[in-house]
């Protein structure tokens, strides 16, 4: 009896698979392969997909959320980002100047947005990255902030642990997660 | 013309008639005759694949969320002229320490064998490129002679892969053409005859595969499974096995000579198809339901090749949706299958044909 229960269990297990694949088959709309270079002005990316990385901005004040608190620096394996920064003299606190983001090292692996404590970062949906010479992947993603003094440091340049600008916060910033 | 339609025997008539008018010699018109079946066979067999390649693309795409080609064409539809051409230009390579004759000649044993399989099939009414009165017998053998094919490539590559993947075929391919016989055997019993045009003309007052109470059913289900094995079709693959064997038995082939093999697969499947559908489904029978003329009459408005493509196109369909389905079987699963189950099922699905046969225990007589 045994043999006959399995082989039914077999057969179901066949159908309901024939039945998904038909499912799909019989549904073009469910396609989602993007007719990339054709479709290009209504192209629209998975949310999850990556692209370079983007500073986010308040809604209301229009300003940059971060607070140069350094955690996606301590977080990049690869060393790709770089800030520089300023104590505003009204109110004592971190201010962004410049945010160095060299795209030519990035992997896109994304531990900067985890990293983040403040949702100022994101992964943008910019995916098409060719240009002529790989400086111009060197990039300040604060640009239209209020411009900075110097120019940038070299990259790599450590940085002490900036305590989050917000007194609420925790004083000791969470371990951010390590390069595998 | 719309005769022709409905009736393409009319047209190979008026064909030999004008053979007969310009050529005069008997001998003469029948080697013409047999010139210009086999350049349509050779041309039907080439559009035949190319269609079938682009259909399985399109198909399996579609059953992952994709497109399937699309540059090449609206659609992509030029997708396989392109790669055929591309095969066409690229260079013949002959691995160094290969057997040169065998490994050259098998692709052509594999193409000649699914080639001359194609002419005992009967498209229309007495439109079959070969009528012969054992034709199913003699299609069984010639498509037995692929396998040699497969072996001798495997063999001549020179290549443990190949060889290992020509073995599987060679194992695989034997065990299951012993259920395929059995199930077309079983119906061969009921329809009395070996030949296609018969066995075609037998299934006036039904299809096999429900006149013959079960039984028919049955064998069709064997014999689908088990000429999907024949085939080297998911999720009987392992002949290819891509992540095991590279790609088997054609692993050191390239250009046209890889072109035949592949050409050799897809023409295999219709092949099995269209005896299927001969055999289980009524060939070019229309569809016709006993005491409903109208309803009879109406199906009688396609014309029987176009019934005979419907139902081979909708059985090679049903062997694609197979493919993007079903996932790989293992070689001793494979074996334990065949030996342990469907061959036996096979040969007693046969003996209960035989008893119904003798007691003339099915429907429409």
């Amino acid at each position: 009896m045994n043999i006959f229960r399995k082989t039914i269990h077999g057969i179901k297990g066949l159908l309901s698979g024939m039945r998904l694949t038909f499912h799909y088959f019989s549904r073009p709309g469910l396609v989602i392969t993007q007719q990339y270079p054709e479709n290009r002005e209504t192209l629209e990316l998975p949310p999850r997909s990556r692209g370079r990385i983007e500073l986010v901005k308040d809604p209301q004040t229009g300003h940059f959320l971060c607070t140069a608190c350094g955690l996606c620096l301590k977080a990049c394996p690869n060393n790709s980002i770089a800030l520089e920064k300023t104590r505003d003299p009204a109110t004592k606190k971190m201010r962004l100047v410049k945010y160095e983001y060299r795209f030519d090292r990035c992997t896109l692996c994304g531990f900067c947005v985890d990293a983040c404590r403040f949702e100022a970062l994101r992964m943008g949906a910019h995916f098409e990255n060719a240009v002529y010479d790989r400086n111009e992947l060197t990039q300040d993603l604060a640009g239209d902030s209020p411009p900075g003094a110097a120019p940038g440091p070299a990259a790599g340049q450590s940085q002490p642990p900036a305590p989050p600008a917000t007194g609420d916060q925790p004083a000791a910033p969470e371990p951010p997660k390590g390069p595998p | 013309m719309g005769n022709w339609i409905y009736h393409p025997d009319k047209f190979v008539a008026a064909l030999t008639e004008w053979l007969q008018q310009v050529l005069g010699n008997p001998l003469a018109v029948e080697l013409a005759k047999m010139a210009i079946g086999a350049a349509a066979l050779a041309g039907f067999v080439s559009v035949l694949a190319m269609a079938l390649i682009y259909v399985e693309r399109k198909v399996a795409g579609h059953m992952q969320q994709r497109l399937g080609p699309m540059r090449v064409g609206p659609h992509g539809i030029l997708q396989t002229v392109a790669d055929s051409l591309k095969l066409l230009a690229k260079e013949e390579i002959t691995p160094a320490d290969a057997d040169q004759f065998i490994y050259n000649l098998a692709p052509l044993v594999c193409f000649v064998a699914s080639f001359v399989s194609l002419s005992f099939i009967p498209f229309a009414p007495r439109i079959q490129a070969v009528n012969f009165n054992v034709g199913l017998l003699f299609l069984l053998g010639v498509s037995a002679v692929g396998v040699l094919g497969v072996l001798a490539a495997g063999w001549s590559s020179n290549n443990k892969w190949s060889l290992l993947g020509a073995m599987r075929a060679g194992a695989q391919i034997l065990s299951y053409e012993l259920s395929a016989t059995l199930a077309l055997l079983s119906v061969v019993l009921f329809a009395g005859s070996v030949d296609f045009a018969q066995i075609v003309e037998s299934q006036r007052a039904g299809w096999w595969i429900w006149r013959a109470p079960v039984v028919g059913l049955v064998a069709f289900v064997i014999y689908t499974i088990s000429s999907t094995a024949e085939c080297n079709r998911t999720p009987f693959d392992i002949v290819e096995g891509e992540s095991e064997l590279t790609a088997g038995f054609h692993t050191e082939y390239s250009a046209m000579k890889f072109a035949m093999f592949f050409l050799s697969e897809f023409v295999n499947i219709f092949i099995v198809c269209a005896v299927s559908a001969t055999v289980f489904l009524g060939g070019w029978m229309p569809f016709h339901v006993g005491g409903f003329a109208g309803l009879n009459r109406c199906f009688d408005l396609l014309p029987p090749w176009a019934w005979f493509f419907g139902k081979v196109s909708a059985l090679v369909f049903v062997v694609m949706w197979f493919r993007w389905t079903f996932p790989r079987l293992r070689v001793d699963q494979l074996m334990h299958f065949e030996w342990k189950y469907l061959m036996p099922l096979a040969l007693t699905n046969l003996a209960a044909g035989a008893v119904l046969v003798t007691a003339g225990l099915y429907l429409f007589r």
